[in-house]
């Protein structure tokens, strides 16, 4: 899990600097080199699919079509597994806006997961993020 | 600290209500709650959207709501 933490980390910032299918064809590349690797287990056919939709509804709802649905059925997903992965990736994205909106942060009882995912100096300038701005 | 002024967790009767069960237990808000205190209908109602969809409310299973989890804010570059 870790690995793809750290991979749709990278593809997620690397996204945000391209045009649009140029970043989900990145993102799309970092998720296939992740699921590809040997050493990751614990990943069925349905979780793989899921790993492979979230990405387009998290950053590019727009480009959302019943084709892409297609892919979680394929995958063997019903209907109702399908509106699921939908509303759970639709609940987090709404909770990542609200915190990052506001500037809810982690906090040091949380450092040690969070440097051993992204490194100290991703901490610290989270630490320097999460305080408001100075007045004047 | 979080960017806009938060009233206390008993500040107003609803505020009380939607924050009692915290103060009943002894432990803080949590940030991500807290930060929903101007507004404790809000805050009501992300706890019910949370507990319906996620949280082992839904079909998934808690393996592939963390999955979906940890992915969605990992895309969005969200540490909390």
């Amino acid at each position: 899990m870790i690995k793809l933490v750290q991979a749709l980390d990278r593809a997620g910032a690397r996204y945000t600097e391209l045009p649009l299918d140029d970043g989900l064809e990145v993102i799309t590349s970092a998720v296939d080199a992740v699921l590809d690797d040997p050493d990751l287990d614990g990943l069925d056919d349905g979780d793989r699919a899921i790993v492979r939709f979230v990405p387009r509804l998290a950053l590019a709802p727009r480009t959302m079509h019943s084709g892409v649905l297609h892919d979680l059925t394929e995958a063997g997903l019903d209907d109702t597994t399908v509106h699921d992965v939908v509303q759970v990736c639709c609940c987090f994205s709404y909770m990542n806006r609200l915190a990052d909106g506001l500037g809810v942060g982690q906090t040091e009882p949380n450092r040690a997961w969070a440097t051993k995912l992204y490194g100290e100096a991703r901490w610290e300038a989270h630490l320097k993020w999460k305080q408001p701005a100075q007045d004047g | 600290m979080p960017w806009i002024k938060l009233p206390d967790d008993d500040a107003t009767p609803e505020l009380s209500r939607a924050t009692a069960s915290y103060r009943k237990e002894g432990r803080p808000v949590p940030g991500i709650m807290a930060i929903m205190k101007p507004s404790p209908k809000a805050m009501r109602a992300v706890n019910q959207m949370n507990n319906a969809v996620t949280f082992g409310g839904s079909t998934l299973g808690r393996h592939r709501e963390e999955l979906i989890a940890t992915a969605t804010s990992a895309l969005n570059d969200c540490f909390y």
